[in-house]
């Protein structure tokens, strides 16, 4: 067991290291510590399943050490936010005013055609059309338009649209649901009262949310259920 | 920092029982790597009561043992005690070296994982 431990923290270590050379790229939508945790506890927790030889305590020890590093190196990073450099990569700016980067772009290994290709997936058909892209340290690409392609917005045409209220579910399953309610900042009276007033009851619904204005959408229950 | 506190001490446990685990099997290996190097000769009367022993020492051990050692290499050992035993039994002098080595060698691989060696890395 103590081997274990000492090569579960060898292990993490030289896979951070390979993967925080990887760059980037490598990385997707996850923190590299993360993804180092997903690939070693897969591989980890499949081990005592799959071969009877081995005590359930050689998968245990390797997941609680990983646990325990995940969580720790968060919490140091939130302390020591200086720190967030080794671990995490920086936003790299790979065009700028309009002007390709081109060492920026060597150094990331990343081609003229991969950076095309992303750029066409968000719409633009030529590089002209970007202002600025952005490598974010998540591995995805942020492009900014130059002001003659960005999209016009509510505000730009001078229009005052209605203020979108975010829906929360405040009832389901025959429950209701006081977080969701107190989200809305709404009591349960409130909810039965506006339910009377639709000349509605619980026992008939399946499902209701509500959104902080009062604004309510019922969903019943189908004829067949209970 | 909840679950930080939780992770600490579940990790703090965990190190625990490891070191506990160490000492025990430390212990245990000790223990039969002696009674080994002194165990009697094939044709000593005492013999085979002291594989008798042996065998039962390692009998009441097993099950906690097992919680961090494989299988095989547990199984191994009480297979090689039998064996220790039946050639004690026989008088096989040859036999009883041969397995008492074997068993010294196999209990010597138990120990290692719980010392700390570059071996293992």
């Amino acid at each position: 067991m103590l081997t274990i431990l000492f090569r579960t923290l060898l292990i993490y270590l030289i896979l951070f290291v390979i993967l925080r050379l990887m760059g980037k790229r490598q990385i997707g939508e996850l923190e590299i510590t993360d993804l180092m945790t997903t690939l070693l506890l897969s591989e980890i927790a499949s081990l005592p399943i799959t071969n009877r030889e081995l005590p359930v305590s050689h998968a245990v020890i390797p997941m609680i050490t990983l646990l325990f590093l995940e969580v720790s190196s968060s919490v140091v990073l939130i302390h020591f936010p200086k720190l967030r450099g080794l671990v995490s990569a920086r936003p790299t700016v790979i065009l700028h005013g309009g002007k390709l980067r081109v060492g920026a772009l060597r150094s990331l290994r990343i081609s003229m055609d991969e950076l095309i290709s992303e750029i066409r997936q968000q719409g633009y058909t030529s590089l002209s059309q970007i202002d600025c892209a952005i490598l974010e340290k998540n591995g995805k690409l942020t492009v900014l338009p130059k002001a003659e392609y960005s999209t016009p917005n509510a505000a730009d045409m001078g229009l005052t649209l209605p203020k979108t209220a975010l829906m929360h579910i405040v009832f389901s399953n025959g429950t209701v649901s006081k977080e969701g309610l107190s989200l809305i900042g709404k009591s349960e009276d409130w909810l039965m009262r506006e339910l009377s007033r639709r000349q509605l009851s619980l026992d008939s619904l399946f499902c209701v949310t509500a959104d902080e204005s009062g604004e309510i959408y019922t969903i019943p229950k189908e004829k067949s259920e209970p | 920092m909840k679950s930080f506190a939780i992770t600490l001490l579940l990790f703090v446990m965990m190190v625990g029982i490891i070191l506990g685990n160490a000492i025990y099997i430390k212990r245990i290996t000790s223990s039969l790597l002696e009674a080994l190097e002194f165990i009697p000769a094939p044709e000593d009367p005492a013999c085979l009561g002291s594989t008798r022993d042996l065998t039962a020492y390692w009998t009441h051990h097993i099950p906690f043992v097992s919680l961090s050692a494989c299988d095989p290499l547990t199984e191994r050992i009480s297979e090689l005690l039998a064996q220790l035993t039946a050639c004690a039994e026989q008088g096989d002098r040859y036999g009883f070296y041969t397995v008492r080595a074997s068993l010294c060698n196999t209990v010597e691989n138990l120990r290692q994982p719980e010392t700390l060696s570059w071996r293992f890395f």
